[in-house]
């Protein structure tokens, strides 16, 4: 009951004042978080409280408040909520990283990437073929026949089966999860995402053949996918690296140092 | 005597709670060089280094006139966690002022007679000076003197361990209550401030106490009855998300929201204050150090704000001084040991300026934080090097 008398509180909140009261710009991104913190959380709650999965709460939440219904977080507070979500995904990334335990990878590496390979395979053949036989009636381009077609659809399959380890994480996270099922489908997802990456330059390239773009080259595309793959990892190694260094040698002041280094990552990786 | 149990550095805390848990750092060579510069230090919690004295040249460093690495888009975009980082002080000033407002109303008075009479000394001498030689400045002068006045009479009495002598400690506690009255008249300020008409200014001076309260409300509501840690934590962050963002949203003082919102969590039945004091230990140094980086970054060294130094440092100085002389015979210490204590004016005069930008033309904002700044940092170190001469020559 005080959960719910909180909801009801905080959407009035946010409700007189955004829609109400005001059209001002300033703090809409501070309270558009405070209201998703406080809010999504008691509606995750409920959701549990009635069996359903606290995650399906949050997209409710998030549908109902959002732009398109309610209007509560207009379209503006939700792009200026992005930096906080880079830097919640860089958090999530990096607890993440603390869990995995390269050491006791439950399966090995090989079967996981043979996990990872036929998941990837199965679900982009499913989409390619359904997205072939249905192109007519798609909004996309009914028009385009032949190799066109082709190439639009190894392109919005790859686009569809793409997925986001740190959804993954989060879900895991929120649910509790620990145990070998838990670490099983993190590592499948990262690798997954890694063969969808590869895929999707490789469409690129075979949709700029098929349309007569002059876009980058093939090279250009394969050393921009490579630096993708591997100056990320590079450049999360060195960050977890020098933060070990700190951590063993200074050691103090961690909270501000580990903010510090993911406001950087979320500010500096996409830059890089 | 006034009690001396129970006080703690309030604007920064205890030890950070994720370096109590990892323990001590592994010796090294190192650890003799870095010892010199430990952050430990830099935060104040030791009688040596503040950490307005780290921060805020770093800020200067990394901010568009230096390495501008803190570009201004970046600046814009880290308004959010100012905006949260105000309301954030503005509850610990409140759950300040809820405990000891029973017990020590004496206190209250002493500290606002005393940031009271800052307030006057540099307001009217910022008004003087401005008046006098000409000084251009993009808002009314009133309103900007009156806004370094209260930027002024914040005191934090960092410079020596509370717990260290029984004036430390009164020192302390007054330092935690002479902010109450300047959010109150930053609050009325803001009222003012805008072009707005008669009833609009009374919806400013309410939308404080009205959004605190809701704010208030929902946290009393939420925080005994988590289920996890982790949902507290979300549950606190929240509030203190939303205590800052309603305030900015409407244009009122996150700090006067802040402080509603702490003053009802304390008052409140229930364990909503020690709860949101224990959550708050965790951000409480990444926030100080975000506020403090972020003025140092805007710091603009112009004409005005180096003109508007010379009155600030001076008057500021006065005020303390004659203040403490006013307030020491309700206290029980000496007029100049207090003086000595209360010239270390903190985060919360940063944080002021940092609250007035917001409300002020942004030539204005800037002006006054650039000012605020340079002489936050130069009380800090005058605190340095008077409070250990000053306490050797006592002894």
């Amino acid at each position: 009951m005080r959960r719910l008398a909180a909801l009801a509180i905080t959407t009035g909140l946010a409700w007189l004042l955004v829609v109400r009261l005001g059209t001002e710009p300033a703090g809409s991104a501070a309270l558009a978080l405070g209201f998703a913190l406080v809010a999504a959380s008691i509606v995750g709650w409920l959701f549990e409280f009635l069996r359903l999965p606290r995650v399906t709460g949050y997209l409710a939440f998030g549908l109902i408040c959002g732009p398109y219904v309610a209007n509560i977080i207009t379209e503006p507070m939700a792009r200026d909520l992005r930096a906080a979500g880079g830097f919640a995904i860089a958090l999530i990334a990096f607890i993440a990283g603390l869990h995995v335990q390269l050491r006791r990878a439950v399966p090995p590496l090989t079967k996981v990437a043979l996990l990872a390979a036929i998941t990837l395979i199965i679900a982009w053949s499913g989409f390619a073929a359904a997205l072939y036989l249905t192109w007519p009636w798609l909004p996309i381009g009914p028009d385009l026949v032949g190799f066109q077609r082709l190439a639009a659809v190894v392109l919005t399959a790859t686009v569809l089966v793409g997925v986001s380890p740190t959804v993954t994480v989060a879900v895991i996270a929120e649910s509790r999860a620990s145990g070998v099922l838990a670490r099983l489908a993190t590592a499948t997802v990262v690798l997954v995402e890694l063969g969808v990456i590869i895929l999707f330059a490789i469409g690129l390239e075979g949709a700029r053949l098929a349309f007569g773009s002059s876009g980058r080259d093939g090279w250009t595309i394969a050393a921009s996918t490579a630096w993708t793959i591997i100056g990320s990892l590079s450049f999360g190694a060195l960050l977890g690296a020098l933060f070990t260094l700190y951590v063993r040698f200074i050691g103090r002041e961690v909270t501000i140092v580990l903010l510090a280094l993911c406001a950087l990552v979320a500010g500096l990786g996409p830059q890089l | 005597m006034i009690p001396t149990r129970d006080v703690r550095g309030r604007e920064l805390g205890g030890p950070d709670p994720l370096d109590r848990r990892l323990g001590t750092a592994s010796p090294s060579p190192l650890t003799w060089l870095l010892s010199l510069l430990r952050t430990r230090s830099a935060l104040g919690l030791a009688p040596s280094l503040t950490p307005a004295v780290i921060f805020l040249p770093l800020g200067a460093l990394l901010g568009p006139g230096g390495l501008d690495l803190l570009s201004p888009r970046v600046l814009g975009r880290l308004d959010m966690a100012v905006t949260i980082a105000l309301a954030v002080l503005g509850v610990l000033v409140g759950t300040a002022l809820g405990r000891q407002i029973r017990t020590a109303y004496r206190l209250l008075i002493a500290a606002s007679l005393e940031s009271a009479v800052t307030t006057v000394a540099v307001t009217g001498a910022t008004v003087y000076f401005v008046r006098a030689t000409g000084l251009p400045l993009d808002a009314p002068v009133v309103a900007f003197a009156l806004a370094l006045g209260l930027c002024a009479s914040a005191s934090s009495a960092t410079s020596a361990d509370p717990d260290s002598e029984p004036v430390a400690a009164v020192a302390t506690r007054v330092a935690d209550l002479d902010d109450v009255l300047p959010i109150v008249l930053a609050t009325v300020a803001f009222a003012v401030l805008p072009p707005v008409s008669a009833s609009a200014g009374w919806m400013f001076a309410l939308a404080p106490i009205a959004i605190g309260l809701a704010v208030g409300t929902i946290g009393w509501l939420l925080f005994e009855r988590a289920e996890s840690a982790a949902e507290r934590v979300v549950f606190v962050l929240g509030a203190l998300a939303l205590a800052g963002g309603a305030a900015a949203y409407v244009r009122v003082s996150p700090l006067a929201v802040g402080l509603v919102a702490g003053l009802f969590w304390t008052v409140a039945p229930g364990r909503a204050d020690r709860i949101v004091q224990d959550d708050l230990k965790r951000v409480q140094h990444p926030l100080v150090v975000l506020l403090l980086v972020t003025a140092g970054a805007l710091w603009t060294p112009s004409a005005a704000s180096l003109w508007l130094l010379a009155p600030y440092l001076l008057f500021r100085l006065a005020g303390k001084v004659v203040g403490a002389w006013a307030t020491a015979g309700f206290l029980e210490v000496r007029a100049g040991d207090l003086a000595a204590f209360l010239m270390s004016p903190g985060v919360l005069a940063v944080a002021f300026a940092l609250n007035f930008r917001q409300m002020l033309p942004p030539a204005a904002g800037e002006t006054l934080v650039s000012t605020v700044a340079a002489g936050t940092a130069a009380f800090e170190l005058f605190a340095l090097a008077v409070v250990p001469h000053w306490r050797r020559r006592r002894q």
